[in-house]
């Protein structure tokens, strides 16, 4: 193994990033001339001094505003912008709004419940299926009931019925 | 928020169209003896006296039996009210409901009539001893 590669290998060695058998071939050769302590005690003074220098901070103030520019970057653009950018978007969500309305209108219309046709009588028609029997019928305006009364040939005009 | 808008409108259009086609009610029939005889009054039938009272004038309701059946307005559907008297609805168009009032196999009465929820339909007439029977339909 030339120099150059042992040079490499120790390096990363004190990295941490060696791979184990690399390592493991390392320890079993030997392989360690005296260039490599020359070498990591440079490493080691060169780490020492950039520890040691004072890292520029730039001013909270700075460092809000590049937080800020960032985020607006990135940020989706404005609802309108991003959707009804094109003519045809205004024109299906027109149309989408129109077509709600009248399906409400047409909904509305069919929930309706029968009583909203106040012309229309409640009884269509009667059978008063007893023998001789007729039948009377009357709407109540003020409590909203409907009679529906058989006057059969037995009534007499006495007898407390439909009145 | 385009969405949101669309589903919200969506829901506020589609949900009566649900209840107009998919809601059944609670229609309620009570067989009533009503006569001229004194009697107290029969507090089942509170929901109904004060309704019976100024339109037919008998001095006393008696409740005879009742029951009740879920109706969608365009299935059919029966209510045995006890002592023979069945009920027979069905749906008749235009939301009107065909009645009929059985009392064993002797069709008493037959009638189409709209159904109001809350304002009772009062069927009667039909002699029985010195009174005369009635049903009373409610959609609650």
């Amino acid at each position: 193994m030339n120099l150059g590669r042992q040079l490499k290998w120790w390096s990363r060695r004190r990295d941490g990033e060696l791979a184990p058998h690399r390592a493991a071939r390392l320890d079993r050769d030997g392989l360690r001339p005296a260039v490599v302590d020359e070498a990591e005690t440079v490493w080691k003074g060169l780490g020492d001094h950039l520890r040691n220098q004072a890292i520029p901070t730039p001013p909270a103030e700075v460092m809000w505003n590049d937080v800020r520019r960032e985020i607006r970057r990135h940020a989706p653009e404005h609802w309108a912008e991003q959707h009804l950018k094109r003519p045809w978007d205004w024109a299906t969500t027109t149309a989408i709004a129109i077509f709600m309305v009248l399906l409400g209108f047409f909904s509305l219309r069919i929930s309706m419940p029968p009583e909203a046709h106040a012309t229309e009588p409640r009884v269509a028609w009667v059978d008063a299926e007893l023998p001789g029997a007729t039948a009377m019928v009357y709407e109540d305006e003020q409590s909203g009931a409907v009679v529906i009364w058989m006057v059969t040939p037995a009534d007499a005009p006495a007898d407390g019925g439909k009145s | 928020m385009k969405a949101l808008f669309v589903i919200l409108v969506g829901l506020c259009c589609v949900a009566p169209v649900q209840r107009a086609f998919a809601q059944p009610s609670d229609v309620e029939a009570m067989l009533i003896l009503a006569s001229n005889e004194p009697a107290p009054l029969d507090r089942r039938l509170e929901r109904v006296d004060y309704v019976l009272r100024p339109l037919l004038r008998f001095e006393t309701y008696r409740l005879l039996g009742q029951g009740s059946v879920l109706f969608s307005g365009s299935g059919s559907a029966s209510i045995a009210l006890g002592d023979g008297h069945v009920v027979n609805l069905a749906g008749g168009g235009k939301g009107r409901v065909e009645v009929t009032w059985l009392r064993g196999n002797d069709r008493l009465l037959s009638t189409s009539v709209t159904l109001k929820k809350g304002k009772p339909t009062i069927l009667g007439g039909v002699p029985q001893g010195e009174g005369r029977l009635i049903v009373t339909l409610m959609v609650k």
